[in-house]
């Protein structure tokens, strides 16, 4: 019923030996916990420098916080609350507003951490919604992984219209983002 | 004059948009407000373009130290200390938060894997395709280290597709039912030594360190240069129902 095995193995029965009991240290646990909250944080900053960093900031603030015998829904929730007000400072801290404005922010929002696959739906309904030349510029850009220059190669324009273009479909996605 | 207003502003989102598709920091200004918008939705489209977004395993063992001693680490920077409300100057964290904080996270004991963000796989460029060796290994420990370890799952508690992780001594590895026969493959990547991690949403196999999948066969699900498949692992199924791993 098994796999097959080499042949010198064949008749050996060997020693069973029994596992541990699987049970993570408290800071695996934590840390898994914290990978949920970096995920997060990445998919509204779209870069590993700024995630780990805040990232770190919601660690410092929340883990020496958490209380003995906290439910997991509790403390998950405690640490998405942080990484939110992590969120906000951070945007404010970039364009000079005030955190109350950001924390609206539909970037930001949400009280519990978002099912598996809804920022993916989330932009993928703001890309369905541009014009064709947009949607493929930012999904070369960004989904492909192309350079700006090989985005104006594939559509067939210059350089310096193609940056004009990326802006041009960066704030038609805001715009439909904020509709939507 | 708005012509070139706009090439401005164009080259300006044009280098913040590089710098976090190369995973640098956001160098977004208050200058920058007016197109608030359009940068954040240019970080939403960048966050989404990693299949898994995990932590890098070296950003994770700092974290790890950090959680463990309580105490701020070398690599803590000066932004993060600040943000989290913490005096580097007074020596305020070490002081403050010198007990360890391992005991205080006994809550989290029933936390589970997170689950990834996941994101439409992008459609590779076209490449040649440069296929792995077919013929697959096998991990046989050294005969006299080797040894069955019983991994006290039974056959009928494997469900089809659902990788089990098991560890025998040294040997780490998945179990995968196929109908009434079990198999056994290596749990690490055949890139890099790491851990893979099982991701049921996207019936998966992850690789933490560089972002590399394997279906629940063990074979190679990256595009262009496929990675050599997971080793196999061997294992047999007692009378009893349950699975028994060759480990040492």
């Amino acid at each position: 019923m098994g796999q097959r095995r080499p042949d010198h193995l064949e008749q050996r029965t060997g020693e069973v030996v029994e596992l541990p009991a699987a049970s993570a240290p408290p800071v695996d646990v934590a840390l898994e916990e914290l990978e949920f909250v970096y995920a997060f944080i990445f998919a509204r900053v779209g870069n590993r420098a700024d995630a780990e960093d805040l990232t770190q900031q919601v660690a410092l603030k929340a883990i020496p916080r958490l209380r003995l015998g906290s439910s997991q829904g509790a403390i998950r929730s405690y640490l998405f609350a942080t990484a939110r007000s992590a969120l906000a400072s951070f945007w404010s801290a970039r364009f000079g507003l005030p955190e109350e404005e950001l924390r609206e922010d539909i970037w930001i929002d949400g009280g519990q951490p978002e099912p598996a696959g809804e920022s993916v739906e989330r932009v993928e309904r703001i890309l369905s919604q541009l014009p064709a030349n947009y949607r493929k510029l930012l999904e070369l850009r960004f989904l492909r992984g192309y350079s700006l220059k090989e985005v104006a190669a594939e559509l067939g324009t210059t350089l310096g219209g193609i940056k004009v273009m990326q802006l041009r479909a960066l704030r038609a996605a805001a715009r439909v983002s904020l509709d939507g | 004059m708005a012509e070139q207003n706009e090439d401005r502003g164009a080259e300006r989102i044009d280098r913040l948009v590089g710098d976090v598709l190369a995973g640098r920091h956001l160098k977004a200004t208050p200058g920058d407000a007016g197109d608030r918008e359009a940068i954040q939705v240019a970080a939403r489209l960048a966050g989404v373009r990693d299949g898994y977004p995990r932590m890098s395993p070296a950003f994770r063992r700092r974290l790890a130290g950090l959680l463990e001693t309580g105490e701020r680490p070398e690599w803590l920077n000066r932004r993060a200390a600040l943000a989290a409300g913490l005096g580097i100057a007074a020596g305020a964290v070490a002081g403050a938060a010198a007990v360890p904080v391992a005991g205080r996270l006994e809550g989290l004991a029933a936390a589970r894997r997170p689950a990834p963000v996941p994101t439409p796989t992008p459609t590779p460029r076209p490449r040649a395709k440069l296929e792995a060796p077919s013929s697959r290994t096998w991990i046989e420990p050294r005969p006299e280290l080797a040894r069955w370890t019983n991994t006290e799952i039974k056959l009928a508690d494997l469900v089809e597709g659902v990788p089990r992780r098991v560890t025998a001594g040294a040997i780490g590895a998945f179990l995968v039912r196929r109908g009434d026969q079990v198999v056994g493959m290596s749990s690490h990547c055949t890139h890099l030594p790491c851990e893979l991690v099982w991701l049921g949403d996207k019936k998966l196999l992850n690789c933490p360190c560089h972002n590399l999948a394997f279906d629940v066969q063990g074979q190679s699900m990256q595009e262009g240069y496929a990675l050599p498949a997971l080793p196999w692992v061997n294992v047999r199924v007692r009378k009893d129902g349950r699975v028994e791993v060759l480990g040492t």
